[in-house]
């Protein structure tokens, strides 16, 4: 009986959650330390200290310098983000937060630079070019200006739009129709190294549209190259197709409201999603998710890593004519979902995570379906890997092809698979592990060449890990007891207690109506998503909704190379890098 | 009720017989409003002949729908997942999926519409030749689901016309299939007349 | 595939070299068709074993926590369970509940006149039936809910409340679980009302913090 309750007996005991109290990270006094040392080595900063990494408050005038000062002093080589935070009623009402990533020292930064309205910010782009789709977004949701940015446009309303959806005075069902007459004519801008070249060519250059509605873009991106003869001379992407409005919709949802929207950011491994989200709020809530829960957690996890490569590899050799493989991998992710439907109630988006454990416990049965899961999954790898791996056709189409380098796949902020088939084994599980991935013993792949035969090659084994993975946690067996924490401020009580205790009644009503109440404060929490490091960054004024939610999505950044990766290739070439970049439209656009 | 299981030692999957689309456990208790017989169109004023050669076309439309996958987002992975290996559509005839929209005459609107890809759609829509069918699949493309928000279109129908709508977030492959089931019965009684 | 420990827990995985017989395509080919052919043959004998499910004929189960359309439980004299809280609706993320509450004349207990659920707005995340105090609304394993006009996809009390004794087999999404019952026996209607019934048994000792009246 103990393995199946849902709650634990021990009662809560600790205090009530008084609102509008301040976030004290639990690492607060390390993250100060690093900070004082960080800043006594920079310039120009001011610390912010109580946070949970080091901050620094900026002047705008000297933001590019700092960036510059971290970059190549400090090693913060990974741009990971760049976003705006809204505070109307400051006078300087908008926070531009930068956090920076350094692989070498395993460290995070995080810097603010206060603007007022109609200030601008001087372009990051010198330092960091993979902030260039990042400075568009705070432009287009905010309206900073960035000064010296080269193509300063909305990047994901579209071209009628009127106003900045992310201010907080905006109302956020305010819609604006676009019409055909509104699209805006994208004409690529030539890549300077075939500038020169076309009065000596034989062809007229064309320009050519690919998508949104084209089968290799999988519904909802847009390319626009030039060609010379058949070689990509120029190209240039539209995103924005599939702009749900996650952010502003978490800012009118209470904290366990958000979660079903967290699903649908990377629909192809929505638990992740799931489990980034919610560690992000029990963070901030300073609560520890039962071991059983975590353990849940972790094999779901690594199944929908699994799933996710599955779809990435089987629609890519789709779009490059290998249609059997799509049936191969899709057969057991199809089995896979019966497993995740058994345990959660849906199939593909399954909202199963709670804050502070998961919704229900997982069915008797579960350990002996992941085992039967865990054996014939390797079969259709290996099955595909006959089909493909040494097939020369197959290595000719993408061998070689949508190569990027190993600096600039990191001065894009590529994390994640693309990373680490360009040789960078930054792997968030084992430089920062969470839900106690440190006691599994597994490889983190990398390979050389950063092409599409690379990324190929490293999801396949990343698979071939995950299965290692949880393969040692079913013989580790289901650690015994509650699965969501019992502390009537973050989880429902049980359903026994709430039917007959009014205690319990009051504190169900309590957390339906009036919701989860973090502490005031902001934090970072990051997973390694299916494409890379999956980012969530909260800040809360204490109230039930948060105040500002923003995901750092892992394509956004590695979409923005698309472009250079393929200028001088052919159009089936762009095809093949296109699709093993795992492009998620509902995650790139978020 | 009894359910006759049908094992399969491969799968972790349960299955059990059925008979029909609808039925089940589940029927006699839990019907839709208006699931039930419905009164088909009155064909009052044609002919023998003509009433015939209507059967025979509306016969051939229903049999062979082939669908263009309007796919944006969580949908279309669940659309992928009926046409593979599974679930098995090509028994109804609507397994050439096209991707070309002159060459399809159903269209499966499986995701998000945002009002960036409104005009696509309605282009789209606009380019399938007659007669056209239009399943809505989903929550956000029937009715903007959860997002209440300022970039997304509160269901396709404020753009184009649509004859099935399938509830779900995502439905799952067997509910969209129920969906074209049912498309396929009301094309075949004539009560969906285009074209 | 060659792979090589580069670092401890890092792995390289190198391409192999092309071979000769790699090189010139046809063998490459065959082998890829040996493949697909064993799977062919493998199918053609082991028909049983196929993955497919042929929906309609035969359908997949789904498990007892399956997310479909929701039902209106009933109390055994036929009454809904709902006494109107609203509890379903706040927590509702699509805001697709719209409930208008009345008052039952006799018993001064709150009821639905009206309960209405958008199912083309529902995202089916079960959060309904986990804000319900009252085991009114469950969720069923009902996936097959094609629609045809945006209108009928309003569904109201008279599409939602199931009678009394209906059957725990199609039930999906609910409070309570056959495998979490003490007794190993199905949850479903009726089980919750008997979990909240039970302390308040006569032999209970009456609680003295509670105004019963002069």
């Amino acid at each position: 009986m103990s393995t199946l309750t849902k709650y634990s007996d021990i009662p809560y005991t600790g205090p009530a959650p008084t609102n509008r109290e301040p976030y004290v990270p639990a690492d607060a006094e390390k993250m100060n330390a690093r900070g004082a040392e960080i800043a006594s080595r920079i310039s120009g900063v001011t610390q912010e200290t109580g946070q949970d990494l080091p901050t620094f408050v900026v002047d705008k005038e000297r933001i590019v310098d700092v960036l510059r000062a971290l970059k190549h002093d400090l090693k913060f080589t990974l741009p990971l983000d760049c976003f705006g935070v809204d505070y109307p009623r400051r006078e300087q009402r908008f926070d531009i937060v930068y956090q920076l990533y350094s692989i070498e020292n395993n460290e995070r930064v995080r810097l603010k630079v206060r603007v007022g309205e109609g200030e601008s910010v001087p372009s990051s782009l010198p330092v960091y070019q993979g902030l260039n789709w990042f400075e568009r977004e705070v432009f287009d949701m905010f309206g900073v200006k960035f000064d010296g940015h080269p193509n300063l446009r909305r990047i994901l309303t579209h071209e009628n739009f009127q106003g900045h959806p992310l201010r907080k005075d905006y109302d956020p069902a305010q819609r604006w129709l676009l019409t055909e007459e509104g699209v805006a004519k994208i004409i690529p801008q030539i890549d300077p190294r075939f500038a020169q070249e076309e009065a000596e060519s034989d062809f007229e250059r064309v320009t050519l549209n690919l998508g949104p509605s084209h089968p290799a873009t999988h519904g909802t991106l847009r390319i626009v190259v030039t060609l010379d003869g058949e070689t990509i001379v120029g190209a240039d992407t539209e995103i924005g197709y599939l702009h749900r409005c996650f952010e502003k919709m978490s800012e009118t949802h209470t904290y366990q409201q958000v979660i079903p929207f967290t699903d649908r950011l990377n629909y192809c491994s929505a638990i992740i999603n799931n489990v980034g989200y919610c560690m992000t709020v029990e963070k901030m809530l300073g609560i520890q998710s039962p071991a059983r829960a975590d353990y849940v957690r972790l094999i779901l996890s690594e199944l929908m890593r699994i799933g996710d490569h599955l779809i990435c590899i089987g629609t890519n050799l789709v779009d490059m004519g290998a249609l059997t493989n799509f049936w191969y991998l899709f057969q057991p992710r199809e089995e896979m979902y019966g497993l995740i439907e058994a345990c959660c109630g849906a199939r593909l988006l399954p909202s199963y995570l709670r804050i502070g454990g998961l919704a229900v416990d997982v069915p008797p049965n579960f350990l002996q379906m992941t085992q039967k899961l865990v054996d014939s999954i390797p079969r259709f790898l290996d099955d595909v890997d006959k089909l493909v791996r040494t097939n020369r056709i197959f290595r000719d189409r993408v061998e070689g092809i949508g190569p990027i380098s190993a600096e600039d796949a990191l001065d894009f902020g590529f994390t994640g698979p693309c990373l680490r088939a360009c040789g960078i084994p930054y792997d968030v599980r084992k430089a920062n592990p969470y839900l106690g991935y440190e006691t599994y013993d597994f490889d983190v792949p990398i390979a050389d060449g950063g092409d599409t035969y690379a990324r190929y090659l490293v999801r396949m084994e990343e698979m071939r890990q995950s299965l290692r993975i949880i393969q040692q946690a079913i013989d580790r067996g289901l650690p015994t007891g509650p699965v969501i924490v019992d502390n009537p401020y973050v989880a429902l009580p049980p359903k026994s207690k709430v039917y007959n205790e009014m205690e319990s009644l009051i504190y169900h009503f309590k957390l339906i109506m009036h919701g989860i109440q973090p502490p005031v404060g902001e934090t970072y929490f990051q997973v390694e998503g299916g494409n890379g490091e999956l980012g969530f960054y909260i800040v809360s004024d204490g109230t039930k909704n948060p105040y500002r939610v923003r995901v750092r999505p892992p394509c956004f950044a590695i979409y923005q190379a698309f472009t250079k990766m393929i200028t001088g290739q052919t159009i089936p070439d762009a095809i093949a890098a296109l699709g093993s970049l795992n492009i998620i439209a509902g995650e790139l656009d978020h | 009720m009894p359910v006759q299981n049908v094992d399969n030692p491969n799968s972790i999957i349960p299955r059990k017989s059925a008979t029909a689309p609808g039925e089940g456990a589940e029927k006699g208790l839990i019907t839709l409003p208006g699931e039930s017989e419905r009164e088909v169109e009155g064909i009052g004023g044609a002919t023998y002949l003509t009433t015939k050669l209507d059967q025979v076309v509306n016969w051939a439309r229903g049999n062979s729908l082939w669908p263009l996958p309007f796919g944006t987002a969580c949908c279309a992975i669940e659309f992928m997942s009926m046409v593979s290996s599974h679930y098995d559509i090509a028994r109804f005839g609507a397994e050439v999926v096209r991707f070309s929209p002159r060459q399809a005459d159903l269209m499966i609107v499986a995701g998000t519409i945002v009002d960036k890809i409104a005009p696509v759609l309605k282009k789209i829509y606009e380019q399938m030749p007659e007669p056209k069918y239009v399943i809505a699949m989903g929550a956000c493309a029937t009715s903007g689901g959860f997002y209440r928000a300022y970039h997304v279109v509160q269901g396709i129908d404020e753009i184009i016309p649509v004859d099935i709508w399938v509830p779900g977030c995502p439905p799952t492959p067997d509910g969209l299939m129920y969906g074209i089931l049912k498309l396929k019965e009301k094309i075949e009684r004539g009560e969906i007349r285009r074209g | 595939m060659p792979i090589t420990r580069v670092a401890p827990g890092v792995v390289k995985v190198v391409p192999d070299k092309m071979t000769l017989s790699q090189r010139t395509y046809l063998p490459q080919v065959i082998g890829g068709m040996l493949v697909t052919i064993r799977h062919l043959v493998k199918n053609l004998f082991n028909m049983k074993k196929l993955p497919i499910i042929s929906y309609p004929e035969v359908k997949r189960v789904y498990s007892e926590r399956f997310r479909g359309r929701h039902i209106l439980t009933s109390r055994e004299d036929g009454t809904t369970r709902c006494v109107a809280c609203y509890m379903c609706s706040t927590a509702c993320p699509a805001e697709c509940i719209t409930i208008e509450a009345g008052e039952d004349q006799r018993t001064r207990e709150k009821f639905p006149v009206r309960y209405d659920i958008d199912l083309l707005r529902c995202v089916f995340c079960g959060y309904c039936v986990d804000a319900c105090p009252e085991d009114a609304i469950y969720m069923t394993r009902d996936y097959e809910m094609a629609i045809d006009t945006r209108a009928r996809a309003v569904v109201g009390l008279r599409d939602l409340v199931v009678p009394p004794n209906f059957p725990v087999e199609p039930m999906g999404w609910r409070p309570y679980y056959g495998a979490m019952d003490k007794n190993g026996t199905a949850g479903g209607t009726g089980r919750g009302q008997e979990l909240r019934s039970a302390p308040y048994a006569d032999d209970a000792p009456p609680n003295p913090d509670v105004y019963r009246g002069a």
